[in-house]
């Protein structure tokens, strides 16, 4: 390692290279009055004047010198401002435009964000006793026979009501052929109807649905 | 082909008659498989046919019966039906199942989280590094589960069970949300009244099912909102008047289903005195038998 000391002499300047010694008296801002200990190679080093050698050793200075800074236009700031805005807002109209589209699903490779921390989200596998497996297995072939019995039951259900209907269309056709053709025209005002399912709870008279984002300033007092 | 195959023997030739007669079974579409029963052997669908040549045909001419249609206006359910209990049993077994086969959510890895940052800061306690640290503002899992319950106990979801349930008025239209329910009404037909459903017979000039819309306005109230599903109708029933009445044979009542959609049912005093909402289990409390078997065909309740 090479330590380069500027060297200020009465109206010289030498640059001298000192192998490490110059660090150990870096510190050192009192300027020394007694000779130097130099190492050997560097004899014309030592000083004979009363004046006394001052000397710092900088840093290591591996990199380039710094540029200087120019001052920039304001007005060439505000361009480059508004330049970087517009960009921002043409890639949202191109993805507000291609987002709609849905990617296919093949191409679809799940949420980027769990996967990167699926070992963290790894679940300890389950022990599960023998019984427990058992009561499993057992409850599964109950629910399949129920659901087989289930379906057995609708199947005759439909089946009763077709045949209930076909009958009272026969009657009806027996007793007038007019009525029997207006019966069996398709109803146009039931295409287009919507029917809403059952839910788990009723619902609550005279509710209003508060719809939208809100912030809730009302006082509590505690 | 046999010829290249090695260690392969040509299939046996099968007799002709064999192939040609189980080809026909395709061509003919009489092929059944073993699961297709056959529907026109049923019992119900036997009777049927029976009472199609022994009633109508011979017995009597068209337009010897009056033609009445009624009105089956249902309510459908409002909520869901309580869970059996082998339902419940399996509800959970799935969720259980669910569960294990799935990834941490971010509430599970939050308390985790939680747990680490306690246990450290315990150790640091133990250690006395002096360090001091702060009770940070770090927010729980279990503080976010708190707050969420209380947030949920802000909104209470109506009863299930409603007032009309518990006091059993039969003529709200709240009683068993859970179960559908059907009008009844009780019409003086001859010179008694029975509990049916709303029916009056069809004018000149009208179609069954535009009778049917009539009937249930006259008899109802105009205020009765209802959805008819179709132009057929559903079911069919057959009684004969009293001889002596001298109205004639009988009457052939076509039965319409409607949804109940909204307003209160008013009867009309002249021919409906009174009306009722049951569900299907208690139709049998209230109605004739021979009717109720021509209902029961098209009240469907699963």
């Amino acid at each position: 390692m090479q330590m380069i000391a500027e060297v200020n002499m009465a109206s010289r300047t030498f640059q001298i290279s000192f192998a490490g010694l110059v660090t150990k008296f870096s510190r050192l801002s009192i300027p020394q009055t007694s000779p130097v200990i130099i190492s050997h190679h560097c004899a014309r080093c030592v000083h004979t004047q009363s004046s006394p050698l001052l000397f710092h050793a900088t840093s290591q200075l591996w990199g380039a010198p710094m540029k200087k800074k120019k001052k920039v236009d304001p007005a060439v700031l505000m361009q480059r401002e508004t330049k970087r805005k517009k960009k921002i807002e043409r890639q949202m109209k191109r993805l507000e435009k291609f987002g709609r589209r849905l990617k296919p699903v093949d191409e679809i490779d799940g949420d980027p964000k769990i996967l990167s921390q699926i070992r963290l989200r790894r679940r300890p596998p389950a022990v599960l006793t023998f019984e427990e497996g058992e009561r499993r297995a057992l409850l599964q072939k109950q629910w399949s026979r129920s659901k087989l019995h289930q379906h057995t039951e609708e199947a005759a259900t439909l089946s009763s009501l077709l045949i209930t209907q076909d009958r009272a269309l026969d009657e009806l056709k027996f007793e007038s052929e007019e009525l029997y053709n207006m019966a069996i025209q398709l109803d146009e005002m039931l295409i287009g109807t919507q029917m809403k399912g059952p839910t788990a709870t009723p619902p609550i008279k005279g509710y209003f649905a508060k719809d939208g984002e809100y912030i809730d300033t009302t006082k509590t007092y505690d | 082909m046999w010829k290249y195959l090695d260690n392969c023997q040509p299939p046996k030739a099968k007799p002709e008659g064999t192939e040609s007669e189980r080809l026909k079974q395709y061509d003919s579409g009489q092929r059944k498989r073993s699961f297709q029963a056959d529907w026109t052997k049923s019992d119900s669908v036997r009777n049927y046919l029976q009472l199609r040549q022994s009633s109508s045909g011979a017995l009597c001419t068209p337009g010897q019966w009056q033609l009445v249609s009624a009105v089956c206006l249902q309510r459908q359910p409002i909520i869901t039906a309580e869970k059996t209990e082998l339902e419940q049993q399996y509800a959970d077994m799935m969720a259980q199942m669910e569960l294990e086969t799935s990834l941490l959510s971010d509430q599970e890895l939050r308390a985790i989280e939680d747990k680490a940052i306690e246990a450290k800061r315990k150790q640091q306690e133990e250690n006395e590094t002096g360090e001091g640290e702060v009770e940070g503002a770090r927010v729980t899992a279990l503080d976010l589960e708190d707050a969420w319950e209380a947030e949920a106990k802000q909104f209470t979801p109506a009863a299930r069970i409603t007032e009309a349930d518990e006091k059993n008025d039969q003529r709200s239209v709240e009683r068993r949300l859970d179960k559908p329910l059907v009008l009844l009404v009780k019409q003086t037909l001859g010179d008694k009244s029975h509990w049916v459903f709303p029916q009056g017979p069809r004018q000149e000039g009208e179609s069954m099912r535009q009778a049917a819309e009539r009937v249930l306005q006259n008899l109802c109230g105009q205020q009765v909102g209802a959805q008819f599903l179709g132009n057929a109708p559903c079911g069919f029933h057959q009684y004969r008047f009293p001889p002596k009445a001298s109205i004639g044979t009988g009457a052939k009542v076509f039965f319409y289903k409607a949804w109940y959609k909204e307003g209160d049912v008013i009867p009309d005093k002249e021919n409906s005195t009174d009306y009722m909402w049951v569900t299907f289990d208690e139709l049998s409390d209230h109605c004739s038998r021979p009717y109720l078997k021509s209902i029961g065909n098209f009240l469907v309740d699963l």
